[in-house]
């Protein structure tokens, strides 16, 4: 038998200023099962509270209704005043007689007779709500990082300096990604690598953290806190273990005329080959695509050579199933190349480059020593224009947004260019110029009024080749849409950021949403900029939407930060109010018939296959059954199933029926 | 139809209309009190069985409201209920049942002057077309509140 | 039709199927579903335009199913069925064998999905007389349409023969059965007719494949198919789904388009 205790709230004026409180109270008291119907001034004040938890203990008290401002305002206030005093919060209710009541409507009868319903209908509601118990899953405390560039690597050392494992994958042979082939870093023109290496070779030697480089995500199963996952650990055709890190291999190769690709393709490599000087691990990696003797049978100059006998020319992929609690993706961005722009010389001309061509050009460590020097006949430019917005911010090309980091790392080429050709000249092309950061706007202002570089407010529209020089047309908006034109010895196209290849395979393996351009999706695109919508998968860095250096960094501590505030506790505590299938007596076992129609409809891959088996442990029927920890509550599938047989906690089927019933009809 | 005031019941989602119905009562903006309000997680939640008890408990007219599409608290629950609710009213409406009664909208957190809107505009327009008495006068047949479910 | 008999009797004797679901003549001149497992049995098979039950919906019984393999006479509205019965793991597809009749009256023998989504495909859509009944109502007013139907549900007496003739009806607690909360009135009361029809409707809205089984099953003569055509066109117009086209991993309401119509969504 129901023995509910409903309190109205006067909220000061706020409510008794248009509803009869006393009223409302009175006609509640005649619904049957109502023991306890009071007024008071503030229900939410420690007084208030005490009214309430004294009520549930003198009265005995099945329910309490609570009727005073929204619910999303205190509900969590009056169901933990509830369970102090004993009684299951789940049991506990609100109804908005505030937002919804007083403050809409005028003092007269009608807002009281309002009120009533109102009150009645959640009254009835809490007579079939149920105790329930926080849902707790437990956590596997091991975070698996996918990328390791500037985002994962930072974001890995800040989760293994937290005292947990994290395991760092990286499909490249060496961890780094764009930052290290960077030359300088804006704002300050410190030597990107420099900042960078030693938390490289940290990654390498922090105890909590196991780095698989040349691998990448075969699979991924689980939920949130319990995830299993399968890593591809690609051949290297080489025993780590073994291997010195000599380098001799890569130096004897006879196969070295490979397009680079940390050069940008500026220089060639070695089939055998490591990345870059400070590669991490510094250990080499066959190219099977290239190497003669996987691809003719013939040479292995390598293993014969190697001192330490650790080249395995028939090692196969490794698969690794690892556990892990928390996913962050770090899988960072690509730019586009020049070949995507017909009007530029689709790729052709072998001066037109683009921004990160450019900077293997300035690094020291890069093909030409550091040395800006044409691609096509080694000679030093006099002349370089700077094309800024080159795919970006251009619906026509299918890239509406802005690419956010071109507008300074181009005020940076062109003072890097002036500070090593001093009577060079530098043009950039803008439309607008975006420095918004921290000493941004000064960094631009430099590269202009110190630096000597020729900003024009246009864009261009052709580049083509004449006598061995690179015809550029463009125009000059603040002096009335003058066309320009420059002849020059190179141009950087400052081209768009974009998602890298793979990223909508990666997103629709990990069930993570995606944008149209392929850029991983946030949950709230203000408040959650580092989780996504599947839980425990965590965003970092540029693969969410283009960014700096210090937002990369930034948002990757956030993704940690999440990622240890999950693991500060060995269990997660989920709100109870998820769906469940029904289970009957045999031989039906359920009314769920099995049709499986619901599944797709759940965002969050939250309704399984459960089989119901006999005592030989053959399957009699497959059901459906919902993953606690996964489903988030909407009732979608409960609104959906025709037999009725999936229930949703808090919004059952009894309790809506209910309030549409009882709101309508007298007491 | 003079003082006729309708019943109405207000279907709303609890993440978007009905965090918008709190803001139209932050920004103190008035609307009709005939609009009453019942809170469901999503409107995917929403079982289109339950409109029709709305009407044979007495009710004339219908709000079911929720987050713009791509909005969704739950990422897809409101494209789920919009599919449900183009075939649910080509039915009512081949049926003869006034689908006039029924207003649909979209209105998110921050849309506290769109609520009040919706809420008077149907109002108005329910006071025109008067009470639901077909469907009432059916329900009366076997009276509904036995439904009750009492313990 | 002899060559079914024929064909029939021919899979029993070599043990193909352990039986034959058909039909046969029954009392008054009306068809009556035929369960046959001894080949003599065979010469009581028909196959003409009194043929009107769908036989799908006898394939998701229990003792059916416990014969053995099964042969199933089927007209392209029973394939439909046994396509979305598939899709929904409602049937062993492998112990199934599909009899039906080609353009030149051959019989055809349709064993797995692939075979019956293909000659379903080959056989084209057919047009749908009661396509015009529904026009003539649409173009009723609102009050008109409301007599017309409350009129057509007053005849209802709830005995649920539309449900037990439709294969797509197999659940074994269906909504009418439930009491907490109770969905659909029990008695034949004009809200509880009138809830009944409408919540079949929506639960076979994207899944009825338009055998007419459930009117032709109606005691009373009220055009159930109206309704549930009426919903597989709009279905078909705003969605461009038809249930037995494919095996669908989702179906209509299950699935979602971000274009779907929002002209009546303020």
């Amino acid at each position: 038998m129901a023995r509910i205790g409903v309190f109205i709230c006067h909220c000061g004026e706020n409510i008794s200023a248009t509803v009869d409180c006393k009223k409302v109270a009175d006609e509640i008291l005649k619904i049957p099962g109502v023991v306890l119907s009071t007024d008071y001034k503030y229900m939410c004040s420690d007084p208030g509270q005490t009214l309430i938890k004294e009520a549930v203990k003198n009265n005995k008290l099945t329910g309490v209704v609570v009727s005073a401002c929204s619910p999303r305002m205190h509900e969590p206030t009056f169901r933990k005043a509830v369970a102090e005093a004993g009684l299951n919060p789940f049991l506990c209710e609100m109804v908005n007689l505030r937002e919804h009541c007083s403050w809409v409507h005028e003092k007269n009868d009608m807002t009281t007779q309002k009120a009533i319903d109102l009150v009645k209908t959640i009254v009835e509601k809490v007579k079939h709500n149920e105790a329930l118990q926080s849902i707790k899953v437990p956590v596997t405390r091991k975070a698996l990082v996918i990328g390791g560039g500037v985002a994962g690597i930072q974001c890995a050392l800040d989760i293994a300096n937290a005292g947990h494992k994290v395991i760092l994958i990286e499909r490249e042979p060496s961890i780094g990604g764009h930052m290290s082939q960077l030359s300088e870093t804006f704002p300050t023109l410190d030597c990107s690598q420099c900042i960078l290496t030693p938390r490289m070779v940290e990654i390498a030697q922090h105890s909590n953290i196991t780095l698989y480089t040349y691998s990448e995500l075969e699979k991924l199963e689980g939920f949130i806190g319990n995830f299993n996952a399968t890593i591809r650990k690609r051949s290297r055709s080489l025993d780590e273990k073994i291997c010195t890190g000599c380098g001799l291999c890569t130096t004897k190769c006879p196969n070295n005329k490979i397009p680079n690709e940390f050069e940008q393709g500026l220089g060639n490599r070695t089939a055998i080959y490591v990345p870059f000087p400070q590669a991490v691990p510094n250990k080499p990696v066959i190219d099977k695509n290239n190497c003669t003797y996987y691809k003719k049978g013939k040479c292995k100059i390598c293993e014969k050579l190697c001192p330490a006998k650790a080249i395995r020319f028939d090692q196969p992929d490794e698969m690794l199933e690892i556990e892990v609690g928390a996913v962050v993706l770090a899988t960072g961005f690509n730019i586009l190349k020049t070949s995507f722009f017909p009007e530029y010389g689709y790729g052709q001309y072998k001066d037109v480059i683009d921004g990160l061509q450019f900077e293997r050009l300035a690094s020291a460590s890069g093909p030409t020593g550091g040395v800006i020097k044409r691609p096509s006949d080694g000679q030093i430019p006099q002349t370089i224009v700077f094309v800024a917005c080159a795919g970006s911010r251009d619906a026509a090309k299918g890239i509406p947004y802005c690419s956010k980091i071109c507008c300074m790392y181009t005020a940076k080429h062109a003072m890097l260019y002036k500070h090593k050709v001093h009577e060079g000249k530098a043009f950039v092309f803008y439309m607008d110029i975006r420095a918004a950061g921290k000493n941004y706007d000064e960094f631009t202002r430099r590269a202009i009024e110190e630096d000597g570089a020729n900003y024009i407010r246009g864009r261009v529209s052709r580049i083509y080749e004449r006598n061995g020089k690179l015809i550029v047309i463009g125009a000059d908006t603040l002096l009335n849409g003058q066309q320009v034109e420059i002849e020059a010895d190179m141009v950087v196209l400052a081209s768009a950021s974009i998602a890298n290849p793979g990223s909508e395979e990666l997103a629709q393996k990990l069930h993570v949403s995606y944008n149209q351009y392929k850029f991983f999706e946030e949950a709230h695109p203000k408040l959650k900029p580092v989780e996504t919508n599947t839980a425990g998968i965590m965003l970092a860095g540029a693969c969410q939407s283009p960014k700096d250096i210090p937002e990369s960094v930034a948002a990757a501590s956030g993704a940690a930060s999440k990622v240890i505030g999950l693991f500060s506790n060995s269990e997660l505590t989920r709100d109870p109010l998820i769906a469940h299938v029904n289970k009957t007596a045999p031989p039906l076992f359920s009314t769920c018939v099995g049709c499986f129609l619901c599944e797709s409809v759940c965002p969050y891959k939250a309704i399984e296959h459960e089989e119901i088996k006999n005592r030989n442990g053959e399957v009699i029927r497959t059901i459906a059954s919902i993953n606690p920890g996964l489903c988030q509550g909407c009732g979608t599938c409960v609104a959906l199933c025709r037999t009725k047989s999936i229930d949703i906690r808090g919004y059952s089927n009894t309790q809506v029926f209910t309030e549409v019933v009882a709101l309508l009809n007298e007491i | 139809m003079e003082n006729f005031e309708p019943k109405i019941v207000a279907f709303v989602c609890n993440w978007c209309t009905y965090a918008g119905a709190d803001l139209t009562g932050t920004s103190r903006i008035k609307y009709s009190p005939d609009v009453k309000i019942i809170r469901f997680p999503c409107t995917g939640r929403i079982d289109f069985m339950l409109l029709l008890k709305a009407f044979s408990n007495g009710a004339d007219g219908i709000i079911v409201s929720g987050c713009h599409p791509n909005d969704c608290h739950y990422t897809s629950g409101n494209f789920h209920a919009r599919r449900r609710w183009i075939v649910f009213r080509s039915l009512l409406d081949f049926l003869g049942i006034d689908t006039k009664r029924i207003v649909f909208s979209w209105v998110s957190a921050a849309e506290g002057a769109k609520w009040a809107e919706i809420v008077n505009t149907t109002v108005d327009e329910i006071k025109k077309l008067g009470p639901y008495k077909e469907y009432q006068l059916i329900a009366k047949e076997y009276l509904t509140t036995k439904e009750v479910i009492n313990e | 039709m002899n060559k079914i008999i024929e064909v029939a009797g021919e899979m029993l004797t070599n043990g193909e199927v352990q039986l034959v679901v058909g039909y046969e003549k029954g009392s008054n001149g009306n068809e009556r579903p035929a369960f046959i497992d001894a080949p003599e049995a065979c010469n009581k098979l028909i196959f003409d335009g009194s043929c009107k039950i769908n036989l799908a919906v006898y394939l998701t019984k229990k003792h059916i199913k416990q014969k053995g393999k099964i042969a199933v006479i089927a007209q392209k509205a029973t394939l439909a069925s046994i396509v979305t019965l598939y899709t929904e793991n409602q049937i062993a597809i492998e112990n199934i064998v599909a009899l039906t009749f080609d353009a030149n009256s051959n019989v055809v023998k349709l064993r797995n999905i692939d075979e019956i989504i293909e000659f379903l495909k080959a056989a084209g859509k057919s047009s749908d007389e009661l396509d015009d009944k529904i026009e003539e109502i649409e173009k009723m007013s609102t009050e008109e349409r409301w007599n017309f139907w409350q009129e057509q549900f007053s005849k209802c007496f709830k005995c649920y023969a539309c449900r037990a003739a439709c294969p797509l009806c197999y659940c074994e607690r269906c909504t009418v059965d439930q009491n907490q909360p109770q969905w659909v009135q029990v008695p034949a009361t004009k809200t509880g007719n009138l809830e009944w029809h409408i919540m079949r409707a929506m639960h076979l809205a994207g899944r009825c494949s338009n055998c007419n089984a459930c009117s032709n099953a109606c005691p009373q003569g009220i055009p159930l198919n109206l309704l549930t055509r009426k919903l597989s066109q709009e279905i078909f117009k705003e969605f461009k789904y038809e249930p037995g086209t494919a095996v669908h991993q989702t179906y209509a309401l299950s699935d979602f388009n971000i274009k779907d119509k929002e002209n009546f969504i303020k």
